[in-house]
């Protein structure tokens, strides 16, 4: 018996759970707030009750659906090969369809997944608007005055956070790559990432046409849509995938090459998104998840980045593993790659695969929980400066991470710039 | 249904509000733990942060005859965790801070909801480790361990739970906070330590542990032996130990398992083999060699196709694994599972696992095995479908029939993952009336109202007898 609202989408996989619990202590949630409905295997099992029929779809039981990270650390550990990111998102989604919203989140499809996200001239002109909202100082006005007292809790959270926005956007600027190399790549630039922290993208050509890439950055890809399908929308997304897919079509593509895990991990995963939508699900999709490479994996298998020179001087460096690298794209290769390369003094960070509990937007929408889980990440930061004073560099390849524990790092006052790993390469290139 | 209001205003005073739990959600999330065949909701669910805290909900469950059982991460396999009569689930999560670590008494202090595998991390910095490594190790909780005494594949050479736990402090089920030994070895007078440690969280709620913790071996070989028949991997258990070396570790795992952990981990098993032996010796780097020499050549007496040596850690990490998740893996190759755990005298193993294979076929069911061959506990898996209440039905049937197999081979119930609600009612097969009396009186002197996890280990008298089967739908069974 399946419930009605689950109609049309597979959801049989629940059924792999067999409630072991080995899942509970890698849970981020579950270790915070020790509950078993905000355990995996506990929503697991709200999953299989809704979706049998068993359980009545309420906010009750939404609650804590909606109060996973989706970081997806549960599946490295699962004995049983659960799809557990892939059930999440689906359940997520017929949760939107089916309850009433919040006023917020109303907000947020409207305008933010609907509107903004997908458009690249709205992410320019907020990108505009950032750029000179911080020439004037402003985000200081609201971050050390009593008016961030006006603001609600989330704006507050944003302006922390806010990434370094550039006022254009890369991928319209950018010129043909000056390289005819050997492998021609296309490069991901994302939605606000095409208009913020642009250094990210720059390194990440400069290192690629280093190894012998030439670059092509389409002009007319769009934001990946894991934003969306993290807070349940579906059609949305879809419609993204298919502008993603026409926009890399050139099959003398080598590989569509990613620098931000959570993207990554969303193009990867397009046939999850159209598994419950039988009429576009073609093997498209699956042809083009193939294609994706993160930049560091990409690069690990090159040659002409084997023979690229290092300057002399090793740099301390600690790596924290973002999850939809670690868990969702499931590779380590990163980590080797950074702890091969002879200028890079690799320091262990205690836990380095646990979330951040920046999770998207989560840290804006789930903020007190988020600071809860961040809080865990700079414990460990800190022990591990305390053994390793000379380290001054943390990076991590997500854009959302790299944020949030910027941020926290600041706030704790810690001696550490937080980078991406294409910048730091980037550097230690002679 | 729920907490009655004023029980509930009395818990949300000790506890605060966000500390107790009744809500359909949290009732629908509590009636089971990893036993998933008999879900029942609770009462409510409370979350202790203190002793104190946990005292004071005791006595107000006392005073008003509410039953209540205690619940670690909920990984136990016998249901002792389940809400039999609607008791209170005390959810000890919060217990979780490591007190200390005594390196020169080789002890450590945990609240009872620690991690097992967190106590080994904490230690293995000073050389030291926890022994009891139950395959739920990186999720299950050392209070969880204390209740069902846990073994492990480790068992064979250093014992379970039991020998590795020095002292204890508990709240008994009328709110009354006791210590039972302390950081030195022997007690005076009847070990009433080792009658707490494997009670089943019937004679109190355990709320600080003082582990023993052993020095870290000086070296580990792991051995795969590769077998064409159960049978001859079975006999080299027995020849083995009757050679008088004590492996640290002997697990059988038969070729369902093989292909199962092959096609999720990779391990390198030979998918082609009968039955695989995980042999693992830990001692002193001197003479460690000659053992392993040693059981090289039993192995082949006994027609092994193969004796391989671990290469490095990273190979024997890899065969662990294998071997700890492959509960899990077999959820690759059918969705539900029904685990039983059962302990035979070693030497009788070819003749019973023959026995339980053919049991299976009865019922249309391909038993696999994967288990702590050097102690004779058994892990019988029995795939089922659990869509398929007719199956449901079968598996229960084959589970009992296959204890029994046990039974008459004069083998025992439960090896490690204790009677609790699953086997209560086949206690009578074991123990005679005086023998089940004697025990209960015993469990009277801690519990006398048995309030304290109701219908677990013996079945509960005054109220259903027997255990019945509530499946609900979402009845997922392991």
């Amino acid at each position: 018996m399946t419930a009605e609202a689950f109609k049309g989408v597979p959801f049989d996989n629940v059924l792999k759970c067999v409630h072991c619990g080995l899942c509970l202590d890698d849970c981020p949630t579950y270790r915070e707030l020790g509950v078993e409905q905000d355990s995996p295997r506990g929503r697991l099992y709200l999953m299989r009750g809704l979706w049998e029929g068993e359980l009545d779809l309420t906010p009750d039981v939404a609650a804590p659906l909606n109060r996973c990270l989706d970081c997806r650390a549960c599946e490295t550990a699962c004995p049983s090969a659960v799809p557990y990111g892939e059930l999440l998102e689906k359940a997520r989604g017929v949760i939107a369809e089916n309850l009433p919203q919040s006023r917020q989140r109303r907000f947020l499809e409207a305008v933010f997944f609907r509107r903004v996200l997908p458009s690249t001239g709205w992410m320019r002109l907020i990108s505009m608007g950032g750029w000179i909202y911080r020439l004037l100082g402003l985000h200081l006005i609201f971050s050390q005055t009593a008016l961030a007292r006006l603001l609600p809790d989330w704006a507050v959270r944003g302006n922390a956070m806010m990434p370094r926005f550039a006022g254009r956007s890369f991928k319209l600027g950018y010129r043909k790559s000056k390289n005819k190399g050997k492998h021609k790549v296309g490069l991901f630039t994302g939605c606000i990432m095409d208009v913020a922290d642009l250094d990210i993208h720059r390194a990440t050509v400069k290192l690629l046409e280093a190894s012998g890439c030439e670059v092509v950055v389409p002009k007319e890809q769009a934001c990946c849509g894991a934003l969306h399908v993290h807070n349940g929308e579906r059609e949305i997304p879809r419609t993204l995938a298919l502008r993603n897919e026409e926009a890399f079509k050139d099959e003398s593509l080598d590989a569509v090459i990613v620098n931000a895990a959570g993207c990554g991990a969303q193009l990867r995963e397009y046939g999850h998104l159209f598994s419950d939508s039988p009429e576009r699900n073609d093997e498209r999709r699956h042809d083009f998840g193939n294609r994706i490479q993160d930049i560091l994996v990409y690069l690990s298998d090159l040659e002409g980045y084997r023979n690229l020179k290092w300057q002399a001087k090793k740099e301390t460096v600690l790596y924290d593993a973002p999850c939809h690298l670690m868990h969702a794209q499931k590779t380590d290769t990163p980590r080797t790659l950074l702890a091969e390369n002879p200028a890079v003094n690799l320091v262990p960070l205690e836990d380095a695969d646990r979330c951040c509990g920046a999770a998207g937007i989560y840290n804006m929408v789930h903020g007190d929980l988020a600071d809860d889980i961040l809080d865990r990440k700079l414990d460990d930061i800190e022990a591990t400066l305390a053994l390793n004073p000379d380290a001054a560099t943390l990076v991590t390849g997500n854009p959302g991470c790299l944020f949030q524990i910027r941020n926290g790092v600041r706030n704790r006052g810690l001696p550490l710039r937080v980078i991406h790993p294409v910048q730091l390469l980037a550097e230690l290139m002679e | 249904m729920s907490f009655a209001p004023e029980i509930k205003g009395e818990l949300i005073e000790i506890l605060g509000a966000k500390w107790v739990k009744d809500d359909p959600v949290t009732l629908f999330s509590y009636r089971s733990d990893a036993l998933t065949l008999h879900p029942a909701p609770p009462m409510g669910v409370i979350y202790p942060g203190t002793t104190d805290e946990l005292v004071a909900c005791v006595k107000l469950f006392h005073h008003n005859g509410i039953s209540f059982v205690p619940r670690g991460a909920g990984t136990g396999l016998s249901g002792g965790a389940i809400p039999r009569d609607r008791s209170v689930v005390v959810e000890m999560f919060r217990f979780n801070t490591i007190e200390e670590i005594d390196v020169a008494n080789r002890t450590a202090v945990v609240g009872p909801g620690v991690v097992n595998l967190a106590v080994t991390k904490a230690a293995a910095p000073h050389g030291l480790y926890f022994v009891p490594d139950p395959s739920s190790q990186k999720a299950c909780t050392v209070g969880g361990n204390v209740g069902e005494n846990s073994g492990g594949p480790h068992t064979l050479k250093y014992g379970v739970t039991v020998n590795h736990v020095l002292g204890l402090e508990m709240v008994l089920p009328d709110g009354e906070l006791v210590r039972l030994g302390g950081k030195a070895w022997g007690v005076p007078g009847p070990d009433l330590l080792g009658l707490v440690v494997g009670s089943e969280g019937t004679f109190g709620i355990v709320t600080k542990v003082t582990c023993r913790l052993t020095p870290i071996p000086e070296k580990a070989l792991t051995m795969l032996g590769v077998f064409e028949s159960v049978a001859d991997a079975c006999r080299t258990v027995s020849d083995i130990i009757r050679n008088g070396i004590v492996p640290a570790a002997l697990e059988m795992i038969d070729h369902i398992v093989i292909e199962a952990v092959e096609k999720y981990i990779g391990a390198g098993f030979p998918l082609d083999a009968e039955a695989v032996l995980i042999i693992e010796l830990e001692d002193l780097k001197d003479g460690i060699e000659d053992e392993a020499e040693r059981i090289r050549e039993i192995c082949r007496a006994n027609n092994a196709r193969e004796v391989r040596l671990a290469a490095d850690e990273a190979e024997r990490a890899q065969i662990w694994r294998a071997r700890k998740e492959a509960f899990g893996a077999l959820g690759t190759i059918s969705p539900s599972f029904y685990t039983q755990d059962g302990v035979i005298p070693r030497s009788k193993l070819p003749e019973v696992l023959e026995e339980i294979l053919a049991c299976g076929k009865r019922y249309g069911f391909r038993v696999a095995n994967v288990f702590h061959a050097g102690d004779g506990n058994l892990h019988p898996l029995i795939p089922y479908d659990s869509q398929n209440p007719k199956d449901v039905e079968n598996v229960f049937e084959v589970g009992r029939e296959i204890l029994e197999i046990c039974l008459k081979a004069g083998g025992s119930l439960s090896g490690e993952h204790g009677i609790g609600l699953e086997k209560a009612h086949m206690m009578e097969q074991v123990y005679n009336q005086d023998d089940r009396d004697n025990m209960i009186a015993m469990r009277t002197v801690f519990n006398p109202d048995d309030l304290l996890n109701p219908g677990k280990i013996f079945p509960n008298p005054s109220r259903c007898s027997e255990t019945k089967v509530v499946r609900g739908k979402t009845g997922i069974a392991v």
